[in-house]
């Protein structure tokens, strides 16, 4: 499934190719166990730079914009807790300045070090 | 006898000193000296040791300078590393590229004169150290300190106005001298090293940053890519048995293809995480299930140290930084930055 969405962007994309094929090849492991891991797979910024060998920041984000315009991934943002629990929302603008942390019961302040950038495969 | 000159220079350098080392580490770079060394404390050691000295030419300044270098420019810092092909760097490294830039910039005075800057209002380039052993060949490698003042910020009241209700906390203001170093050798490897916080004020990344515009004129981006530290943060999980005798671990981190995470710290400091068959059980089972190590903090043995020593390394933060928390010498900083590189590969 996921060849057929990659190959147009691999087309279009020669520069970023490799990567993209990379990227590919990842998936086809899961798809090639039955794919019912699709779904859960959550991958970060440090994930996708391996699994791509991006090689710069800067290059990864071109990737990452290649993939999200392009519907294989969607991003979405998770609040990560003092106790380790992490809250979903789907943008920035989204998130409170002050979240109630789950694991502890308790009230804290959200700073941009607690927000983690997460990407899931575009299934739908 | 010293010039005037010499001697509020020499002052500057012992007040680095004071502040980026111990009394004893001076006093055994002394003792290499043949210089007495007994004193009560450090103005002791000063008037009656390090003065004399170098009014008798047992000393000189470049002595002091050599020696701040040592003790300030390694260890008790973050590295993050890049690679670039061995071409470009031998491109970079051209004395020539390196002269020219500097004298656009009003730095060429650096190359025979380092500043000796206390407490700088702004981030400044001090120190050009183009490292060219055999003058018939191209540079070894190229080091640009840059020191800086950052603000400690400590909390020193808490208070409620009784008009407003308002919780007001206040913090007092210092400032301490940071030294930031970036080095590009003949390989092609660079890094840049940057000097613990007291406060954690900002990320490392951000820092980073900063430090790479200062230096840009003379290492540009271009032809850069990051160093990822994944393979040896995974390598030294799976063959920890084979590394017994050279590391011990005290807190690692997972994290698998679909955001689980994990962490497993020893009970303290002190102890070695990797006797723990249970947690290590734990960690395998979770890495043998598409996880991938996210941060290994560990402790590196020395060897031939007696009394036996370790050295704190962290890599974990960003993909290509690893830390060394602790003061060092340059000596043990350069084996724990080959013990990683060892393990990346």
């Amino acid at each position: 499934m996921f060849a057929e969405k990659l190959s147009p962007l691999i087309r279009n994309h020669p520069d970023e190719a490799e990567g993209l094929r990379r990227l590919a090849s990842f998936i086809q492991g899961y798809e090639s166990q039955g794919g019912e891991a699709l779904p859960r797979i959550r991958l970060n910024p440090n994930r996708m730079f391996d699994i791509m060998q991006a090689g710069t920041s800067a290059h990864l984000a071109i990737l990452i914009n290649i993939l999200v315009t392009g519907q294989i991934i969607k991003r979405f943002l998770i609040v990560r807790c003092p106790s380790g629990e992490g809250l979903p929302f789907q943008s920035y603008g989204d998130i409170p300045e002050i979240v109630r942390d789950p694991g502890m019961d308790a009230e804290f302040e959200v700073l941009a070090a607690n927000v983690e950038p997460t990407y899931r495969l575009v299934l739908d | 006898m010293l010039s005037d000159d010499d001697q509020k220079l020499a002052k500057i350098l012992f007040g680095l000193l004071k502040n980026a080392t111990s009394q004893a580490v001076v006093k055994e770079f002394l003792r290499t000296k043949g210089i007495p060394v007994s004193a009560q404390n450090w103005d002791d050691l000063y008037e009656k040791r390090i003065e004399p000295a170098l009014k008798d030419k047992k000393l000189a300044l470049k002595d002091l300078r050599d020696l701040l270098q040592q003790v300030e420019e390694f260890g008790k810092q973050h590295s993050f590393l890049f690679q670039c092909t061995e071409e470009r760097a031998i491109g970079l490294l051209s004395p020539a590229r390196i002269a020219s830039i500097a004298a656009a910039e009003g730095l060429s005075g650096l190359f025979t004169h380092p500043l000796d800057l206390e407490m700088p209002d702004e981030a400044t380039i001090v120190d050009i150290r183009l490292y060219r052993p055999d003058p018939q060949k191209t540079p070894v490698s190229l080091t640009i300190k840059v020191v800086e003042s950052r603000d400690i910020n400590r909390l020193s009241a808490v208070e409620t106005d009784p008009a407003t209700g308002e919780l007001i906390r206040r913090y007092a203001t210092t400032k301490k001298r940071a030294v930031n170093i970036v080095h590009l050798d003949h390989t092609g490897l660079l890094e840049f090293r940057i000097a613990s916080q007291d406060n954690q004020a900002k990320k490392y990344s951000e820092l980073l940053w900063v430090l790479k515009n200062k230096v840009r004129k003379f290492l540009p981006d271009d032809g850069f890519a990051e160093v990822s530290l994944s393979p040896a943060k995974n390598k030294i999980l799976r063959e920890r048995d084979n590394l017994s005798q050279e590391i011990r671990y005290s807190n690692s981190t997972a994290r698998n293809e679909f955001g689980a995470q994990m962490q497993i710290t020893s009970a303290s400091v002190d102890e070695n995480l990797s006797s723990d068959e249970g947690s290590m059980s734990a960690l395998d089972r979770f890495l043998e299930r598409d996880g991938e190590v996210t941060g290994a903090n560990i402790y590196v043995k020395l060897p031939d140290s007696d009394p036996p020593r370790e050295l704190r390394l962290l890599i974990s933060g960003e993909r290509n930084e690893f830390a060394v928390t602790v003061a060092c010498s340059a000596g043990e900083y350069e084996y724990v930055r080959g013990k990683v590189i060892a393990f990346n590969t």
